[in-house]
């Protein structure tokens, strides 16, 4: 029994090394790549099309469509106010007079999920394209949260990509902007940009950047070639997009240098709630969609492996290390109880120093790669500090084993209702006109 | 006709792997004997190699008589098992040519039964020349994991590289 579980945990730990040492490898060469290269060719958007779903969105919406409308004058900003209960209509219409339009859904079609909200704003897009007489090959939309607020210059450089015309969705990475507020959130910041943006430029060698609900930008055409509802309602819609495209042919990439920030979560029943949804929807989009990726014509070997190994990550990492770690754990108290192989050994200092040493070498090297890349990407964080914060990932680690499962059990139980992540006020005020 | 070779090819592939499981004995009795072939010839002394299990016996430079048994944990039977299964499940993708996932087996297999071969012999040589206390330890516990964990990384990362490499089939 021992040896069975020994070899499962060391394919376990050797699954996991392969896709990180990977991603971040690949990452940091292709940042490194689009670092050293020529500015990219600008290649000018015939236009781009912001759609912002919002629910029960007042108290961030102003913010967001201002800063959007100030920084990005080109971008036509399209609001989906699903049904709200609150004053976000008028909020984002006040944010930016002139500049917006808010899309009403009413009951019983709104409150359907992002999916079906975005449908509804797509196919006002497509009106106004043929309406214009626009090229849908030059047409962008960008998919942004309501509390998402993007960097300076992020629209040209994400859609330098598209000069491509292979291209059909480029991603920004995801910084969290109130990382300073209390534990909870540096650490979302140092997973979504220290860890998975870094990862997401490691995809573009393969073409298969992973797409996410902020931040997203899509060509027209390739929507299109999609039909006339791109996005799913299933619970990761972006994802879901994501492997629609990629397994259509199109090519999925992602861009240094520019970001797009959102507010984290800082307390922790919500963001197990979130990573549970979260979960759930990229198990059931694993399950779904691989037949179709390893059938796609598309689709290069490398690609599938990619997308393979990305989709199966709760499945082939996240459940069974929930597990696997903790027989490890017990095995090394076990061997610090009994004194190891240290009483013989002639080891200096207590017998328990060298088997706990083993243990965190084994179990911390990959968290702290983590720290050294985080520390390289945050300025803001000395190498020593985010090294030792990054220790705490390890903790972390167990509010994703509880998702993982918890989302597992919802979908035995074929529990697929959510309600959305609530977001809070950030202090800017945005007048709401009478 | 092809896609009944190329199912052969993926079920021979999977039973191998099954069988190695299976009679994971056997294998460690065959790894002590290229072991012991090989400390042999790397401390300079005669190593007896047990009839009845995968133990290697020396007499050490020290004076002291040293044995090496093979655990079911240590032998390379554990992870080069379950490789050729998956290696034969990836048989039966058609988008991935045949020969390179027979091959991307062997090579897997290869790196596995070879580092852990050069794990043994490390850990024999460490006892011969230091005694059987720190080096012991060292070898086995901390040197000898690291390198496991660094096989299967190589090895699953050929796989990888190998099947999944080139054109599709």
């Amino acid at each position: 029994m021992d040896a069975v579980l020994a070899g499962l945990t060391l394919y376990c730990i050797t699954i996991g090394l392969v896709q990180l040492a990977f991603l971040l490898g690949m990452g940091i060469a292709e940042s490194r790549r689009q670092a050293r290269a020529d500015p990219m060719e600008p290649w000018v958007a015939g236009a781009v099309f912001a759609l912002i779903p919002c629910l029960d969105e007042e108290a961030v919406i102003g913010p967001t469509v201002a800063a959007l409308a100030d920084a990005h004058p080109s971008v036509r900003i399209l609001v989906i106010d699903d049904a709200s209960q609150d004053e976000t209509a008028a909020v984002a219409e006040a944010a930016a007079p002139g500049r917006v339009e808010v899309l009403r859904r009413v009951l019983p079609e709104a409150r359907q999920g992002k999916g079906p909200a975005l449908n509804h704003a797509y196919a006002e897009v497509l009106r106004a394209v043929d309406r214009e007489g626009l090229d849908p090959d030059q047409v962008v939309v960008l998919v942004m949260d309501a509390d998402g607020r993007l960097s300076p210059g992020a629209v040209a450089l994400a859609c330098a990509p598209f000069a491509d015309p292979r291209v059909g969705g480029v991603q920004l990475g995801v910084r969290i902007r109130n990382r300073r507020a209390n534990l909870l959130a540096t650490i979302q910041d140092c997973e979504f940009w220290g860890i998975a943006a870094l990862g997401q430029l490691g995809r573009v060698r393969t073409s298969t950047v992973s797409l996410g609900g902020n931040g997203q930008f899509t060509r027209l055409s390739a929507l299109r070639s999609v039909g006339a509802a791109p996005w799913s309602d299933a619970l990761t819609e972006d994802l879901d997009l994501a492997v629609t495209l990629a397994v259509g042919g199109w090519h999925l990439s992602s861009v240094s240098g520019c970001w797009v920030s959102q507010q984290g979560l800082t307390r922790l029943r919500p963001l197990v709630r979130q990573r549970t949804r979260w979960f759930q929807g990229h198990m059931t989009t694993a399950l779904g969609r691989l037949p179709d990726v390893w059938r796609s014509p598309h689709l290069s070997n490398a690609a599938t492996l990619e997308m393979t190994s990305y989709l199966l990550i709760p499945f082939v990492i996240v459940l069974p290390w929930s597990v696997l770690s903790q027989y490890g754990l017990v095995t090394t108290l076990r061997h610090v109880g009994l004194g190891g192989f240290a009483p013989a050994s002639g080891l200096p200092g207590p017998r328990w120093v060298f088997p706990l040493l083993a243990w965190y070498l084994l179990s911390f090297a990959p968290t702290i790669a983590c720290g050294i890349t985080y520390a390289r990407r945050e300025r803001d964080i000395s190498l020593l500090r985010a090294v030792a914060f990054c220790h705490l990932l390890v903790l972390w680690n167990y509010v994703l084993f509880v998702s993982c499962w918890a989302a597992l059990a919802r979908m035995v139980r074929g529990d697929t209702g959510w309600a959305k992540t609530a977001r809070v006020d950030e202090g800017v005020a945005v007048e709401v006109g009478s | 006709m092809r896609r009944l070779g190329r199912a052969v090819v993926a079920l021979a592939l999977a039973t191998a792997g099954a069988l190695v499981l299976a009679s994971s004995a056997r294998v460690r009795r065959a790894e002590s004997q290229a072991a012991g072939a090989l400390v042999d010839a790397v401390t300079g002394h005669h190593v007896w190699v047990a009839r009845w299990g995968p133990v290697l016996y020396w007499a050490g430079g020290h004076g002291a008589l040293h044995g090496l048994r093979i655990t079911p944990a240590c032998s390379a039977a554990a992870v080069v098992g379950p490789l050729l299964i998956a290696c034969g499940a990836l048989g039966f993708a058609r988008r991935l040519r045949l020969r390179r996932v027979a091959g991307a087996a062997l090579a897997g297999a290869a790196v596995l039964f070879g580092v852990n071969l050069g794990r043994l012999v490390g850990i024999a040589w460490a006892v011969d020349r230091y005694g059987d206390g720190r080096a012991l330890w060292l070898s086995h516990v901390l040197a000898g994991s690291l390198l496991s964990v660094l096989a299967a990384v190589l090895a699953v990362g050929l796989v990888g590289r190998i099947a999944f490499g080139g054109r599709r089939g």
